[in-house]
């Protein structure tokens, strides 16, 4: 999972990455507010923001230029990767055997097509002709080395979950790779189009080394690094030997780190940049009204919780958990806080492809949030420890508004800033603090379907005490092994669906909404879309003249 | 003057070691470790020992200190934790950034704060005195990164003269992206010498050997130029001098409304990534600059008023 951290300094603004391992995220000043964030209805939702129909003919050619709030400091190494700053320019350089798109089921990628054996545990996949940016060709061997290390827990240190069931990789012919599973994994197909098992060229790693390769990556991708400069921008060029026909059409793109959210809407605004990512969710509305320029506010997979440790007491009873998420004023947050760039949470995690859109969100009833406080252990009221990252001024305009409603029902809320670093380190083990919400507020999802994310909130057997909460029902986490273990689509969606609606009813969190994506774009960058999953796919993007 | 030296500079190892060692023991204090960072939480105990092996961070506290104080006197700072580079390129790409910033900005506040002082002090108590006194306490109240948005606005948005943000490339690109930061950090010192220098005068003017001077009938702008600016200086160039120590610590804000690669924003998100050894080299770098810019203050002292012997 990803995280959208808020970042340092004085006033975040918000970039993202993953949930765990966060590096350096840069530090925003000022405003604001945030970006993952996002959105909500109105304005543009996902998509393009300009369609080609209504823009007229793709041309070729042109230089992006795009500003954004991370730098890929930590280098372009697909494997353990360790910030959104680093994994949005590596998806643009790299491919996977299938690829995430704006829908819940992957599409093919580097292979044309697959196909999987009865039993479910021999996956075949039919590589297309496609060449690295250095003209050599994709081979079933770069396959076989790329998935075998992603599979490798001691290579793959940071997701070693998610490569946990691939045996080995067979080479049938040049155009053909078997992935063999140690046992079925309903989410094989989501997890090998995750960034970390993108197709690397096995020649090159072997020859200049997994450190060297972070710096002169090589991929199969649209793009190809041509110049990176620490802390300033990132340069990317088209790949000459790019497999899909008449793409990219951008010659190249640049990459600018603009650590402050102001400073980028102000880069956006004088044109110096093409498209801004992380606008705050308070500029929103007038960058809208400004003329030549939009702000995409898309869908994303990722999404905001107040977390409550089940341990502490009087937290463990569900009754006094139902009771803080009936006593939640999530309209009057989102409105005031967020500027309605955000959807309301029905899940404890965020709307991936078992979602269920019928279960119910938590109403605001202090009536009913009352009563069930009457009827729980934390009757006569208690104090409740929260901890917050310090510096983002979102994350402590909800606590105050969650401080003034609590109070309401007899919970004393004592909100604890702590640094990012500081807050995770005790939050996980259990120390310090009743509940809790991460940097930035938002954690992401790095895969299109539930299992992920599902395990790593709801399960304590995923390594992260159920994201810190502690919660431990065993009926999820049997349903969990099921759907994780089956290749039946329905039984997939059902265990998820009755996940959910457990997982709502036993309320672990507060969960308060599904963020968006929101950024700033200029109107002569035709075709910009925000994938779901968080990055920008920039092949189809062209620049009016 | 040669002993001088020495003293001064056998005086600033005990601050050096005093600075890095607390640096380092309140690091360390903070929970949170580079190797879950850098790995992710849900990285397995065994990942982080191995990570933590080859970083060096298994060994005794002590024992990486010394490490790191052996490595200093080298210059070899060893290898960033989360960038993959070594400190010592990392304090090559960042020290010039900083520096050139720091530079613009003194000469951006002496060139602003001069003048006024000098028109300040001859019409003193009159209306160019109080509109000067009143646009410095302005400059100086704003917060800089206010100050630096709202010349963004207009240079950049509206007037477009200068890029929003950004290092630029080759000297013109440089300078071009350093003048609205060191404008704005100029406007921020160029107050405090301001009103310093302005005293400075007004006491001097009042000396007799101004009167002498007047009497033997040398021109007013000699007279201030030459015999009273220099004796009012002394003052001022401490006033600096310790501002600028406390500047470089503030640089941190600018460095980030301006996107410049400076030393500032690479100490914070140091920070926040637990890097170490990028945390105790930026600290020395620090802790060295002050203490050279409080020992060329001195110097300068010196310089200005023949009396001062070193």
């Amino acid at each position: 999972m990803r995280r959208s951290i808020g970042v340092r300094s004085a006033s975040p603004g918000r970039s993202s990455h993953r949930l765990l391992p966060r590096i350096a995220a840069l530090p925003a000043l000022l405003l604001v507010s945030a970006l993952l964030a996002a959105c909500g209805s109105s304005s543009s939702s996902s998509g393009s923001t300009s369609s080609a129909s209504e823009a007229g003919t793709p041309v070729q050619g042109g230089v992006l230029k795009f500003a954004r709030a991370e730098d890929a400091d930590v280098g372009l190494n697909p494997i353990n990767a360790p910030s959104n700053g680093s994994i949005f320019i590596i998806t643009q350089i790299f491919d996977q055997l299938v690829e995430m798109g704006q829908g819940s089921e992957v599409e093919p990628g580097l292979a044309s097509s697959w196909e999987k054996s009865a039993d479910g545990l021999s996956w075949t996949f039919h590589l297309r002709e496609a060449s690295f940016s250095n003209g050599e060709p994709v081979t079933a061997e770069d396959v076989k080395f790329s998935i075998e290390r992603f599979a490798n827990p001691k290579i793959n240190v940071s997701y070693p979950a998610l490569g946990e069931a691939i045996k080995d990789v067979q080479v049938v012919d040049p155009h053909t790779a078997i992935i063999h599973l140690k046992h079925v994994n309903g989410a094989l197909l989501d997890d090998v189009a995750m960034f970390a098992s993108s197709i690397e060229p096995k020649k090159v790693v072997e020859k200049i080394g997994d450190k060297a390769f972070s710096e002169h990556p090589v991929g199969s991708g649209p793009f190809m690094l041509t110049e990176y400069v620490r802390g300033q921008k990132t340069v990317l060029a088209r790949n000459p030997h790019y497999w899909r026909a008449g793409q990219p059409l951008l010659d190249g793109v640049v990459f600018e780190y603009v650590p402050d959210a102001n400073t980028r809407v102000l880069k956006l605004r004088s044109g110096e940049t093409d498209v801004a990512a992380a606008i705050p969710y308070n500029q929103v509305a007038s960058l809208n009204g400004t003329e030549g320029i939009s702000v995409e506010v898309a869908k994303a997979l990722s999404w905001q919780s107040i977390f409550l440790n089940t341990t502490k007491p009087p937290l463990g009873d569900v009754k006094v958990r139902q009771a803080l998420n009936y006593a939640t004023p999530k309209e009057e947050i989102l409105k005031t806080v967020l500027y309605g760039n955000a959807q309301i949470a029905n899940s404890m995690i965020p709307p991936l492809k078992y979602w269920d859109a019928s279960v119910k969100a938590y109403p605001f009833d202090l009536e009913k949030a009352k009563t069930l406080m009457s009827e729980s252990s934390g009757s006569k009221g208690f104090k409740l420890e929260l901890l917050i990252p310090s510096g983002d001024p979102v994350e402590q305009q909800i606590a105050e508004v969650l401080k003034a409603e609590w109070a309401k029902i007899g919970v004393n809320v004592d909100i604890v800033q702590r640094e990012v670093g500081a807050l995770e380190s005790g939050w996980f083990e259990g120390k310090g603090g009743m509940a809790a919400t991460f940097e930035g507020g938002t954690l992401s999802s790095d895969t299109l379907s539930d299992d992920e994310i599902a395990g790593l909130t709801l399960n304590p057997e995923a390594g992260l005490h159920s994201l810190g909460t502690y919660y431990n029902n065993p009926k999820v986490n049997k349903l969990l092994a099921e759907a994780g273990s089956t290749l039946s689509e329905e039984q997939r969606a059902k265990d998820f669906a009755e996940v959910q609606q457990i997982a709502m009813e036993d309320a672990p969190a507060v969960p308060l909404f599904f963020t968006k994506s929101v950024t700033g774009v200029r109107s002569n960058v035709k075709d910009f879309q925000t994938y779901p999953i968080g990055w920008w796919p920039l092949r189809q993007v062209w620049l009016a003249k | 003057m040669g002993t001088y030296l020495l003293r001064r500079a056998a005086q600033a190892v005990p601050v050096l070691i005093g600075i890095t060692l607390a640096a380092f023991v309140i690091i360390h204090l903070v929970p949170g470790e580079p190797a879950k960072i850098l790995l992710g939480a849900r990285a397995t105990p065994a990942a982080v020992a191995t990570l933590n092996k080859q970083l060096g961070l298994d060994r005794p506290l002590p024992t990486q200190y010394f490490d790191f104080v052996k490595g200093a006197l080298t210059l070899s700072f060893g290898e960033s934790i989360t960038q993959k580079t070594t400190v010592g390129s990392l304090l090559g790409e960042r020290i010039p950034v900083t520096a050139f910033l720091l530079l613009c900005s003194v000469l951006v506040s002496i060139v602003v704060a001069v003048p006024l002082a000098v028109a300040s002090a001859l019409r003193r108590n009159r209306a160019a005195d109080h509109a000067i006194r009143l646009f410095s306490m302005v400059t100086f109240a704003m917060p800089s990164f206010l100050l630096g948005l709202l010349l963004i606005l207009a240079f950049s948005l509206n007037l477009r003269l200068l890029p929003t943000s950004g290092y630029g490339e080759g000297l013109v690109g440089h300078l071009r992206g350093l003048t609205l930061p060191a404008v704005t950090v100029g406007l921020y010192l160029a107050p405090i010498l301001l009103r310093t220098l302005r005293v400075g005068i007004i006491e001097t003017l009042g000396a007799e050997f101004v009167e002498a001077a007047k009497a033997r009938g040398l021109s007013a702008p000699r007279i201030v130029l030459k015999h009273v600016l220099r004796n009012s200086l002394v003052s001022t160039v401490t006033v600096l001098g310790l501002n600028i120590g406390f500047l470089l610590s503030g640089l941190v804000i600018i460095e980030n409304v301006f996107a410049l690669p400076g030393l500032g924003s690479e100490l914070v998100s140091s920070i926040a990534t637990r890097d170490y050894p990028t945390i105790q080299a930026l600290t020395l770098v620090f802790g060295v600059a002050v203490v050279a810019i409080n020992l060329l203050t001195d110097l300068l002292y010196a310089v200005l008023d023949p009396r001062v012997r070193l």
